[in-house]
């Protein structure tokens, strides 16, 4: 594929124009038959900008598909959106050193989950995210009006990881045994969620019951290519039950890891 | 609970951050790279994840109580083995009840002599039918 962006016009080949048609063909017909909120029963946009971001997208992805978001290393997202929209840029977060030297390392949320929870809608496991990872409100409309609701540690935090464990005993991408994945075990009383509010679109809420927050971690020397000064990628948090005679602790925690590393 | 076909449903590339905060939320299924794994929940609420074996976690409300999604982990394994099974939709799609009646097959008289395992696989291919739950994210060739 050809393009020669000359000034306010793009110039692509004859095979990347079929192409180029055949995606737009396509995405505009989803939209019509969908609706797609804000853009007048389907009618798009045709831009610059939205012109080169489907060109961007096509140079990944290919026509026709929906994986303009299906690895790390292909996410395209819209020009407008950078720096827009606030909720979906979470910071680097401190994570617990899992050699247990009681050190602090950075840590950074995967940028391919987030967006996949941002595409598929989920503001549940962003809010969470927020609180539980990154130690903050999601930073959204009128946040402030539930600031006064969290009780103070509530939310939990990494920093405040109560056990750590190395190992999944499970296939996970390339390892049989997902044997480099580091679990960090979060106990908080508190979690935030999705609100159908025309005020504030977060609530905070009790944890659900018996469960523990689990955080994964891929660390530095799993991820291909690593990452400088990052020591590892978040990639999922998820409440799970306690365990009955441990509560702090996941269900079946002895053999649900491969190994555990520390717990406080 | 309407049908979840996941293309057009998922939040479109022009929509707005305010139009995004206040859109409501359509079930799709998600295949997260980072994690290896496919999700599908009916609903954006919080929920607890309860692991039924090492590659199928069943995703409840926060009453644990009502199953509101499944995780179907180490997906690309699974998906690597069985595509030739799958009967891709143009290349592009898979219906993800069939995937869960592949795995079971994979999984074989395992799944028959264990009853609480075998309702869980059964609870997750009822939601993946009854909502025609369809996968559009497939993983890339390593």
């Amino acid at each position: 594929m050809r393009a020669k962006l000359t000034g306010a016009r793009i110039t692509v080949s004859a095979r990347t124009a079929i192409r180029l048609r055949l995606w737009v063909t396509l995405r505009w017909r989803r939209a019509s038959h969908v609706g797609s909120p804000g853009t007048g029963n389907g009618a798009r946009r045709f831009t610059l900008r939205n012109i080169i971001y489907i060109w961007l997208s096509l140079r990944q992805t290919g026509p026709g598909r929906n994986t303009a978001m299906s690895s790390s290393e292909t996410v395209v997202i819209h020009p407008a959106l950078r720096g827009r929209i606030a909720w979906i840029d979470l910071p680097l977060v401190k994570v617990p050193d899992p050699a247990g030297h009681g050190t602090l390392l950075t840590a950074k949320i995967s940028d391919e989950t987030i967006h996949r929870l941002y595409r598929a809608n989920r503001k549940t496991g962003l809010w969470q995210a927020w609180g539980h990872l990154a130690g903050e409100l999601p930073p959204i409309p009128n946040i402030s009006i539930i600031r006064g609701t969290v009780p103070k540690g509530g939310l939990s935090g990494l920093d405040l990881a109560v056990a750590c464990f190395k190992g999944l005993n499970r296939p996970h991408r390339n390892e049989s045994d997902g044997q480099s994945v580091i679990t960090y075990i979060l106990n908080p009383t508190h979690t935030i969620a999705m609100h159908s509010s025309m005020v504030c679109v977060a609530r905070v809420a009790p944890a659900p019951s018996n469960t523990v927050l689990a955080v994964y971690m891929r660390p530095q020397d799993a991820l291909h290519p690593p990452l400088d000064g990052i020591s590892g990628i978040i990639t999922g948090w998820e409440f799970i039950p306690a365990d009955a005679d441990a509560v702090s602790l996941p269900e079946d925690f002895s053999e649900r890891y491969g190994e555990e590393l520390w717990r406080r | 609970m309407g049908k979840s076909s996941g293309v057009g449903r998922e939040v479109n590339e022009l929509t707005t951050p305010d139009q995004w905060l206040h859109e409501p939320f359509a079930a799709n299924a998600a295949y997260f790279v980072d994690s290896d794994c496919v999700e599908y929940v009916n609903e954006d609420t919080i929920s607890v994840y309860k692991r039924i074996d090492g590659f199928l976690t069943l995703i409840y409300d926060e009453t644990q109580i009502r199953v509101i999604g499944f995780k179907l982990k180490g997906f690309r394994y699974f998906f690597e083995k069985m595509k030739a099974h799958l009967g891709l939709n143009n290349n592009s799609f898979i219906k993800v009840a069939a995937l869960i009646e592949e795995i079971c097959r994979d999984i074989g008289d395992e799944l028959l002599t264990d009853d609480a395992r075998q309702r869980a696989y059964q609870a997750a291919r009822k939601i993946a039918e009854k909502e025609a739950v369809e996968l559009y994210d497939l993983p890339q060739a390593a």
